[in-house]
């Protein structure tokens, strides 16, 4: 009896508790957000500076304080009295953090997000405020540097429900960093095909015993082999939005039927499957590719071919390349020069939560920073102090580069204003300046879908839980083909239908709304 | 002659296990200080053969680490305490005989170690009920009371002869004066225990910092690593040849540094606290 | 009850039962409270020292628990944490849908076993040894090497763990093969690795939770030795009959201790150390980290925290069961 006695105490205690904090709590949650005109009105009044509190991910870097400090003083002259407050994050925390924020009713004006990040979620779950009006009255800097095919493509429900942050138009294919001076001892001329390439790759294992041919940036999603093989291939396979790089469900070229691995077995990807099963058999794929860090083997020196992400060599792995006696070289099998369709997808966003109170303050000061000498400052820091501009699209840095690391992607990027860096050599240059013309791309007939996942949320969280277990294994080689897949399939099949027939759905009402 | 053997091997096996543990402390020592090319040819190696402060410059650079370091020394000092009180007094009720509803306690205590704080609840107490957020007071509160160590503490307090309680009583003693008189100079051992894993929790927590200070003056030391490491492996995956660092970054040498700057000061703090492991307290206090 | 039948005045008759009833109803609730505080002054100072810790859990323990509400809702900014939906079980959905569940739950309460028998085995072995060593700077010089590699994080402790399990530079690869053995490519078979990370965790914990056992051995009176070594007892058979009967408790408490949270994984560890190697899923995938795979690209807040209560729920149940054993064995080593 005592035990049930004080336990009802208790239980009554925390609900009253919960209860009338809730109320008092809610209060502030449940807040409506008065027209907003008539507030900016009063705020110019009252010469208060507005405090715009934003969440970065990355690192705050070391001369932040007096960037912001010179930003401010600039915004202040034109006659806009902003105090930034920027929060950085790290990236690992960064969506627990916000989503705990922003469900706890914080004060956030600036949110950095991304359909990697769980975007889509967060705007079905209604945290995000849509801008088209906000930016049609306060932001036209913000739209003009922007192309009207990248505003158009990353609209949510037909709604802009972020500023898109971009500056190329189209991910640079699958680039290969190899090591140049293997290559040249083996007496391969530059490798221009993923043909010479396995040949490469088979003669080093012939020869070089020491070295392991092949090593991926990740084991996993889209840097597993298979998929990155196919990724310069014209009219390759393409993962969807539902499934991100999975190929399990897939599109080809610019059409938007998708394809079902599970219903129908291409032969193109199950060549290249059995191939690559082949390869790691033979010993060309490094045994324990899913355990290990692929660029510090490459950078130990001990791997000939390493698939990566960038057009040109990272510095610092042609600096460790070069200290363990070898040179490294980049190469991409991808054609620069044709027309290629695009999905003007953007990479990051900047969005505003909904419970903001200074939103128009928020796209003013956007605005603000998308003006070339503003955009510059924010971007690369103080001219003459940390950088110094070569011509009017490049710029060189000055010093190390430590006391202000780059990072615009975060929150101000976009193709017309960001600068390419200096020194990068002949080819890179021309790859980089083609892909941020938009007028080198057409549009690929999705842009501007995006897949909301809310009505198979539950799917695809199996779905990706299955895929953890055989995905990567089987599109590395590491496991036996057909017994992967077929536990796969067994596991898997049921749920990719339905995520396969809620994509189609929403596709074909997609294209029935822009046709 | 059979203890002979039997201490032999005592200590055979204990030296072994401890060779274990320290031979991987001291590869992160030693190698924290070699340079990112060394450690990327031989991996880990037992043997100094080029020093390097490179993986230190950089942690140290831009000053954050002393601020840092600063921070989690006062949360660590300030809450170990505030935690010693509260909880040595907490686990004392909960051990002692004429406490009728212990058990209940108990369970309520316990109950918290299973169905720990909704996240959204939690941080709505602290950041808006509360209005911690960005002071120190954020850092130290939460943990000031670990259900774990106070059922630690219980275990020893009940093993304690109720003799010395008895024998206070009659000396006209009040509760609270026989346990701080009387009980917890006994209870040494047990305090010196809790009071070093208190200090630690505190020490290595970055969870709180991440989630109430925003004002990166008052990150403690484990938040500022957290960040610097996790946005170093960031760093490779953005496009990599538009960063702006033209120096590489010693990345792996870096991890190891951050062990070390963490133990320091605790490795300090620990043989401090070996010498609370003396025997016998008990004797004479009874049977006196 | 007994005191409201003694009161019982002479006189009253059968005719008026449902009075007297509810007479002895309210008196009884009356008699509880007067109990609890009757029990209250009685002991007022020792309730007084627990005022701080009961007024701790109150406000950051107990008070918080209402968010745990999110799970059985469908959170929406605009509606706040109140308005949100109701959807009941919905969120659990996700983890139970597939035969997952059962494999990751298993692996969870499977390996976890596995640490706290060998984890708490070797701290009391480690303590107990280190107990009888004679020379003291020795002892000390041992007590802190075994707790250095608490303090090295699981991202090196991966490192490591790949220097010496990898396939081609693996240092026990090389000296399998130096024996004349094939080498084993590790990072690839599951079955392995319920040993590899039991070693692991042993290694990393044990130094900790040996202070503990020191500090219960501290409290053990000398003269049960010395009156053991007159009856000319070995020191191996102390140890057998004075040393571990006198730290049971603490073993049983810290197990009990580690039971409740027999559901809870180290993903810390896990995560570090497996990643996202799908090879060894079927042996190393715990609740948390699946649950953090299934879960990563989505951001939905409510179903993590279902999958929290699922664990605590569990573990709930767990350790009621375990603490009924253990009371009627032993009810000092009890938790409650």
């Amino acid at each position: 009896m005592k035990w049930r006695s004080l336990l009802g105490i208790l239980l009554v205690v925390m609900v009253a508790l919960a209860g009338c904090s809730s109320s008092g709590g809610s209060g502030k949650e449940t807040g409506s957000n008065p027209s907003d005109s008539n507030r900016t009105e009063t705020r110019k009044e009252s010469k208060e500076p507005v405090v715009l509190n934003v969440m970065l991910p990355g690192d705050r870097p070391a001369d932040f304080n007096k960037v912001i400090a010179e930003a401010e003083r600039r915004m202040a002259e034109d006659g806009l009295h902003f105090r930034l407050d920027v929060t950085f994050v790290p990236w690992s925390d960064l969506k627990q953090k916000t989503q705990v924020m922003l469900s706890a009713g914080e004060d956030l004006d600036l949110v950095f997000d991304a359909p990697w990040n769980a975007m889509n979620e967060m705007i079905a779950a209604g945290y995000y405020e849509p801008l088209d009006e906000l930016l049609a009255r306060h932001g036209p800097n913000i739209l003009n540097t922007r192309p009207k095919e990248l505003l158009d493509a990353n609209r949510f429900d037909g709604k802009l429900m972020g500023i898109p942050l971009n500056n190329k138009f189209k991910d640079p294919a699958a680039t290969y960093v190899i090591r140049q001076d293997i290559r040249e001892e083996l007496g391969f001329g530059p490798i221009r095909s993923y043909g010479e390439l396995t040949e490469f790759m088979y003669e080093v294992k012939k020869r070089m015993p020491d070295i392991i041919p092949y090593v991926g940036s990740l084991a996993t999603g889209n840097m597993t082999l298979v998929p990155f093989s196919f990724r310069d291939v014209e009219n390759g396979p393409e993962g969807t939005q539902a499934l991100y790089q999975s190929l399990v469900l897939y599109h080809r070229g610019n059409d938007s039927k998708v394809f079902n691995l599970f219903d129908e077995a291409d032969p193109e990807i199950w060549d290249r499957i059995l191939q690559v099963r082949q390869m790691y058999l033979d010993g060309i794929i490094h045994p324990d590719i899913m355990a290990v860090k692929g660029q510090e083997e490459f950078k130990k020196g001990k791997v000939a071919v390493l698939s990566l992400n960038s057009i040109s060599v990272p510095n610092d792995i042609a600096a460790a390349v070069d200290e363990a006696g070898g040179k490294a070289e980049a190469i991409t099998f991808f054609n620069y020069s044709d027309k290629q369709p695009s999905m003007f997808a953007a990479y990051n966003f900047i969005c505003i939560p909904v419970r903001s109170e200074k939103k128009v303050e928020a796209i003013q000061f956007l605005n603000w920073a998308n003006e070339k000498d503003n955009y510059d400052l924010l971007a690369y820091g103080m001219e003459g102090v940390h950088w110094e501009p070569v011509g009017d699209d490049m710029y060189r840095v000055l010093g190390d580069g430590s006391a202000y690391t780059w990072f615009p992607y975060a929150w101000i990027w976009n193709p017309v204003h960001d600068r390419i860096k200096d020194g990068l050599p002949e080819q890179e240059l021309a790859v980089e300046k083609f892909t941020r013309d938009s007028s080198n791309f057409t549009k690929h007939v999705l842009a501007g879908f995006s897949f909301n996942a809310e009505p198979v949320a539950n799917e695809i969280a199996q779905y990706n839980a299955i895929d953890a277990k055989y995905y990567g294994p089987l599109m590395n080689g590491v496991g036996d083909p057909e017994e992967l897949w077929t536990k796969f399939k067994q596991e898997a099949e049921p749920h990719v239908k339905k995520i396969q027939l809620e994509l189609e759905k929403q596709i074909e009402a997609f294209l029935n709304r822009n046709s | 002659m059979r203890d002979k053997w039997f201490i032999g091997f005592v200590y055979v096996f204990v030296t072994v296990f401890a060779v274990f543990c320290f031979l991987p402390f001291w590869m992160v020592f030693v190698d924290s200080f070699a340079t990112e090319s060394g450690l990327r040819e031989k991996g880990f190696h037992l043997f100094p053969t080029e020093f390097s402060l490179d993986a230190y410059t950089f942690l140290f650079s831009g000053g954050q680490v002393y601020s840092s370091y600063a921070v989690s020394v006062t949360v660590t000092a300030i809450g170990t305490i505030g935690a010693m009180i509260v909880s040595s007094s907490y686990a004392y009720v909960l051990a002692h005989r004429k406490v009728k509803y212990r058990n209940i306690l108990s369970f309520l205590t316990y109950f918290t170690m299973l169905f720990g704080a909704g996240l959204v609840g939690f941080y709505m107490l602290i950041a808006n009920w509360l209005g911690l957020k960005d002071t120190i007071w954020a850092l130290i509160l939460p943990y000031l009371l670990n259900p774990f160590y106070v059922f630690i503490m219980v275990s020893y307090f009940r093993d304690i002869p109720y003799e010395l309680n008895e024998a206070a009583l009659i000396d006209g003693c009040g509760e609270i004066r026989t346990f701080v008189r009387i009980i917890l100079p006994i209870a040494k051992p047990v305090l010196a225990t809790v009071g070093l894993f208190y200090a630690l929790q505190y020490w290595n927590d970055w969870w709180l910092a991440l989630l109430f200070v925003d004002d990166y003056r008052l990150h403690p030391l484990q938040i500022m690593i957290r960040q610097l490491v996790s946005n170093l492996n960031v760093q490779s995956y953005i496009a990599g040849s538009s960063t702006s660092y033209t120096v590489t970054i010693p990345s792996t040498g870096i991890q190891l540094a951050t062990v070390c700057i963490t133990i320091g000061p605790i490795i300090a703090l620990y043989p401090i606290l070996q010498r609370y492991y003396t025997k016998g307290l008990t004797i004479g206090a009874v049977k006196g | 009850m007994s005191e409201a039948n003694v009161e019982m005045e002479d006189g009253q008759e059968e005719g008026e039962p449902v009075v007297r009833q509810s007479n002895c109803e309210t008196i009884e609730r009356k008699g509880e409270i007067t109990e609890m505080v009757n029990e209250l002054a009685k002991n007022r100072q020792l309730y007084l020292l627990a005022v701080p810790g009961l007024l701790f859990l109150l406000i950051f323990a107990y008070v918080p628990m209402f968010g745990h509400v999110i799970a059985f809702k469908k959170f929406n900014s605009l509606k706040g944490l109140w308005g949100s939906e109701w959807v009941g079980l919905d969120n659990f959905k996700f983890f139970f849908m597939g035969k997952d569940w059962i494999t990751v739950t298993f692996n969870t309460i499977f390996l976890n076993s596995l640490f706290i028998v060998f984890g708490i085995g070797l701290a009391v072995v480690l303590a107990i040894f280190l107990n009888e060593m004679r020379s003291v700077l020795y002892k000390r010089l041992m007590q802190s090497a075994i707790f250095m590699p608490y303090f090295i994080s699981w991202v090196v402790v991966s490192m490591m763990a790949l220097a010496v399990l990898g396939t081609t530079e693996g240092l026990l690869n090389r000296t399998l093969e130096a024996l004349g053995f094939e080498r084993v490519a590790w990072y690839s078979t599951p079955e392995a690795w319920p040993a590899i990370l039991t070693a692991i965790y042993v290694w990393k914990t044990s130094g900790y939770y040996s202070i503990i056992f020191l500090a219960a051995i501290a409290a053990i009176p000398p003269d049960y030795y010395e009156s053991a070594l007159i009856d000319g007892a070995s020191r191996l058979r102390m140890i057998f009959h004075i040393t571990l009967p006198l730290i049971r408790k603490t073993m049983m408490v810290l197990v009990l201790l580690a039971v409740g949270r027999i559901f809870y994984g180290d993903f810390g560890m896990v995560y570090g150390i497996v990643g996202d190697n799908g090879m060894l899923f079927s042996t190393t995938d715990i609740i948390d980290t699946y649950s953090y795979r299934a879960l990563r690209q989505l951001g939905n807040f409510g179903m993590a925290s279902a999958i929290v209560l699922y664990q605590s729920f569990m573990g709930l149940m767990t350790i009621v069961m375990f603490n009924w054993i253990v009371r009627r064995i032993d009810r000092d080593s009890a938790i409650f």
